[in-house]
């Protein structure tokens, strides 16, 4: 396919996506989170299997269509916290694990593509997340093979409603490579807690909370791969993050840039169209460019996944395209603020924008400082964490 | 790569890289992880850069102790990924 036909393809892919988007949300309008993920997912985003697209969107690969759809979500206008949990249960959860769980434990965990079952992905404790030698969370193999699992998880994505966490865990009290293992864990469970939504000022939409374990029992099939292999299998899930998760910022980003060229081309002062002034256009056209970039290098990752290459190959080119998202998603929004004039600070505006959920995108599926000190590390730098 | 001996040049390349200099010749049967040679990101590092020159795809759940604990259970390894892949007819 030529470069411009891959274009138009993507185009309609995102389209049809947002289509059927907008009815989901708007049937939906007013719901609680979980109406409105199954009636999202009901498009097909989160089935491991996609459709094969027809017709216009005929061509492209699973992890660009899945991408299209989660673009084409937000561009329907999707809430920004809505479309990062989907985004993070799509390329950080399910992705990464396919190629790893039999066909019999997928089955297992019930109907995750329809969205009756959530997933979460618990790997950050109190002490942090980008050291993931020191956890404490423990999983102590028992004399048939069982496993029980005690410990807290904190800060975890949709903790207070998810029904399965991939849960990282050590099952070895040394600080070596192997020490941890991932498990599939139950969360609907007694000796699961699950802490009160925690009152957070970012990606408001989607609640975050901690999980405390006292003493899970776990059947040995619920361990991921082999015993030790956590920490292989923790580079693959967040290189998938920092690849494919700021997938989500794109269809709000989108939506942002169309409204403010409308109201840069609507809105009159000094006798003239505000657009007119080539201080505003020269800031238009610096939103035009962050997305621009942002949407290149988070589609480029997508083929380059499409393509067969392994996750943890491209984890630089990831960390690189996770920092320069994130960090064209708080430039994108100060400009957008700057255009909105006081409207940006009233909320029923149409012009106000989330200043803090951009900024937040710096911290988390590896802070940005820690990933820059990644890339300079494999330039060969003595650099360590 | 052919054998165990080069993937010895290949794990002392990588260790030389993040160290800056040798202090340990690696052979066969060196304990790499007794010794405390590798740390977690050069486990990683050898596993994107045998991936890369055998063309072969590592299952993450296959990087476990077991199979590093020296380069010859490494190489063990690899020939079993090889010849798992062989089987199902992938390149």
């Amino acid at each position: 396919m030529t470069a411009q036909g891959q274009t138009s393809v993507v185009e309609n892919a995102v389209a049809s996506a947002a289509k059927s988007a907008r009815s989901a949300l708007s049937r939906t309008t007013g719901a609680d989170f979980r109406t409105r993920w199954k009636a999202l997912a009901a498009e097909g985003l989160l089935s491991d299997a996609p459709r094969p697209p027809s017709g216009r969107a005929a061509g492209l690969g699973p992890v660009t269509t899945a991408l299209a759809g989660i673009e084409g979500i937000g561009l329907a206008g999707a809430p920004a916290g809505l479309c990062y949990a989907l985004a993070s249960q799509r390329f950080g959860i399910q992705c990464p694990l396919r190629p790893v769980l039999s066909q019999e434990v997928r089955h297992s965990l019930g109907d995750v593509a329809g969205g009756d079952v959530l997933l979460c992905h618990a790997l950050t404790e109190e002490g942090g997340g980008s050291d993931p030698l020191s956890m404490s969370t423990s999983a102590e193999r028992q004399e048939d093979g069982s496993y029980v699992l005690t410990g807290m998880k904190a800060f975890v994505t949709a903790a207070p409603i998810a029904d399965v966490g991939l849960v990282f865990a050590r099952t070895s009290a040394d600080r070596t490579p192997f020490a941890l293992s991932a498990f599939l864990v139950d969360l609907r469970v007694p000796e699961v807690k699950r802490s009160d939504p925690f009152r957070k000022t970012a990606l408001t939409e989607v609640p975050m909370g901690s999980l405390t374990f006292g003493g899970v029992r776990l059947a040995p099939d619920r361990l991921v791969g082999h015993e030790g292999s956590g920490l292989a299998l923790l580079t693959v899930t967040t290189a998938w993050e920092r690849a494919m998760l700021l997938s989500y910022a794109l269809g709000p980003m989108r939506r942002v840039l169309e409204r403010t060229v409308d109201w840069c081309k609507s809105r009159e002062h000094f006798g003239r169209k505000m657009g007119s002034s080539h201080l505003v256009a020269a800031r238009v056209a610096d939103m035009a460019l962050a997305l621009h970039r942002s949407r290149e290098l988070v589609y480029r990752m997508a083929a380059r996944l499409d393509a067969g290459e392994r996750p943890r190959q491209l984890a630089a080119d990831a960390a690189l395209t996770k920092i320069s998202v994130a960090e064209d998603y708080v430039m994108f929004t100060q400009q957008a603020t700057m255009l909105g004039g006081v409207r940006s600070f009233i909320e029923d505006s149409g012009l106000c924008p989330d200043l803090i959920s951009p900024m937040a995108a710096s911290t988390y599926a590896g802070p940005n400082d820690l990933l820059r000190v990644t890339v300079a590390r494999e330039l060969g730098l003595p650099v360590e964490n | 790569m052919k054998n165990a001996d080069e993937l010895c040049s290949l794990i002392q390349e990588i260790i030389d890289e993040a160290s800056g200099h040798a202090d340990e010749k690696v052979d066969p049967s060196t304990p790499l992880l007794i010794s405390g040679l590798v740390d977690s990101l050069t486990i990683m590092r050898i596993v994107a850069r045998v991936e890369q020159r055998i063309g072969i795809s590592f299952p993450e759940t296959e990087v476990v102790a077991a199979n590093f604990r020296t380069p010859t259970a490494l190489w063990d390894a690899i020939e079993a990924v090889k010849g798992a892949s062989h089987s199902e007819g992938a390149v």
